[in-house]
């Protein structure tokens, strides 16, 4: 009986550590039927399953290593959409509170980028990107156990674009830019 | 938003005659009839698509065939497909896209795979799903209506959007053109 308690106290206390939070989990539900959006989502499985690719070259096995720890990824994104800022703004609102610590903002032209972060203990848990213009608006959630040097390779390899916003993560990125 | 391929569009090359002989030879290998039976049993939610709706199209692949369509031979297509055993490719003509997320539901429920990408869109709709690390279904809204692949054998799982979109490219012979044309000789 002793060992079911601890047992379940262990879930309850591991499940939430890479669950994605649960306002993020309503505000993807509420645009589910949203056709004007791309919604974008990566499961566990998925990432798990780059642990077994093979590679000799050692720094594609530390970022494979490091994309197997990831939980999942979700997106929701509109490149031609009529209320792009109301949008990112109603973004903001929504997470303001709820524990996520602002990593980054950038203003790039017209567009508007936040990065977000949560963490348990040393560890990221949930990386959130919110970008938005007049036009377009798009919402990143990753979610795992994040290394951020290593993550904003994660553009190239999954080949999605609203991921390509990732790279302004990366400082070597922007010395290339400016 | 779309994925992209990471496949470079080439100028395309005029078919040589000996690129001429492959097509002809990939042709009557998936025309071969009771070449499909050699292969094992489809899955029971792709016989229900099958039944349905109208299959435009019902492709199988080997390695070695699938080598055959790479018409430029890019390298990096034959590296992709290497370990994979079989790919097999419907097309389901006057597929609605909106039962698309219930067929990809049908294929978790009851064949037991599970959902690895999804990405609804206006622009692109494609579910991956995978099952024993080595079998891998993806369903994808096409220009021509809906694609279903089946990859047996192993497959870097970040290539598997590159080697869908390689078949749009011109690369690669168009297998559902190719299918096309020869069940419009027939009359069907």
């Amino acid at each position: 009986m002793k060992r079911i308690i601890i047992s379940a106290a262990i879930l309850m206390i591991s499940v939430p550590v890479f669950a994605q939070d649960d306002v993020i989990t309503k505000y993807f539900s509420s645009y589910e039927d949203d056709e004007s959006l791309t919604k974008v989502t990566v499961t566990s499985r998925m990432f798990s399953l780059f642990t077994d690719i093979e590679t000799g070259d050692v720094e594609e096995a530390e970022f494979l290593e490091a994309i197997s720890k990831l939980k999942g990824l979700k997106v929701i994104s509109g490149d031609s959409i009529e209320d792009g800022m109301s949008k990112y703004k109603d973004a903001q609102s929504k997470i303001r509170g709820k524990g996520y610590e602002e990593l980054m903002s950038v203003k790039d032209g017209s567009q508007n980028f936040q990065f977000l972060i949560k963490e348990k203990g040393s560890v990221i848990t949930e990386l959130l990107m919110i970008a938005g213009g007049k036009n377009q608006f798009h919402l990143l959630s990753l979610y795992g156990e994040i290394d951020l040097k290593k993550i904003t390779k994660l553009a190239s390899k999954m080949k999605i674009d609203a991921l390509d916003h990732l790279r302004k993560l990366d400082p070597d990125n922007k010395k290339d830019e400016n | 938003m779309r994925i992209r391929t990471g496949l470079i569009r080439k100028s395309v090359k005029k078919p040589t005659l000996l690129q001429k002989g492959r097509f002809f030879l990939v042709l009557t290998f998936l025309y071969m009839p009771g070449f499909h039976n050699s292969i094992q049993a489809q899955s029971d939610v792709f016989k229900s698509i099958g039944k349905q709706y109208e299959l435009g199209a019902e492709l199988y692949f080997y390695a070695s065939t699938l080598r055959m369509i790479n018409i430029n031979r890019d390298p990096n297509f034959d590296e992709m497909i290497e370990d994979i055993k079989k790919m097999t490719f419907y097309q389901v003509n006057d597929f609605p896209i909106s039962e698309l997320k219930s067929f990809s539901k049908k294929f978790r429920d009851e064949e037991g795979f599970e959902e690895l990408m999804t990405i609804e869109g206006k622009q692109q709709t494609l579910y991956i799903l995978g099952k024993d690390e080595d079998e891998f279904i993806a369903l994808l809204k096409t220009d021509e209506g809906v694609v279903a692949v089946d990859i047996m054998g192993m497959i870097r799982i970040d290539k598997i959007p590159d080697l869908i979109n390689s078949f749009k490219t011109d690369n690669f012979l168009n297998v559902f053109e190719v299918g096309k044309s020869e069940r419009n000789e027939h009359g069907n």
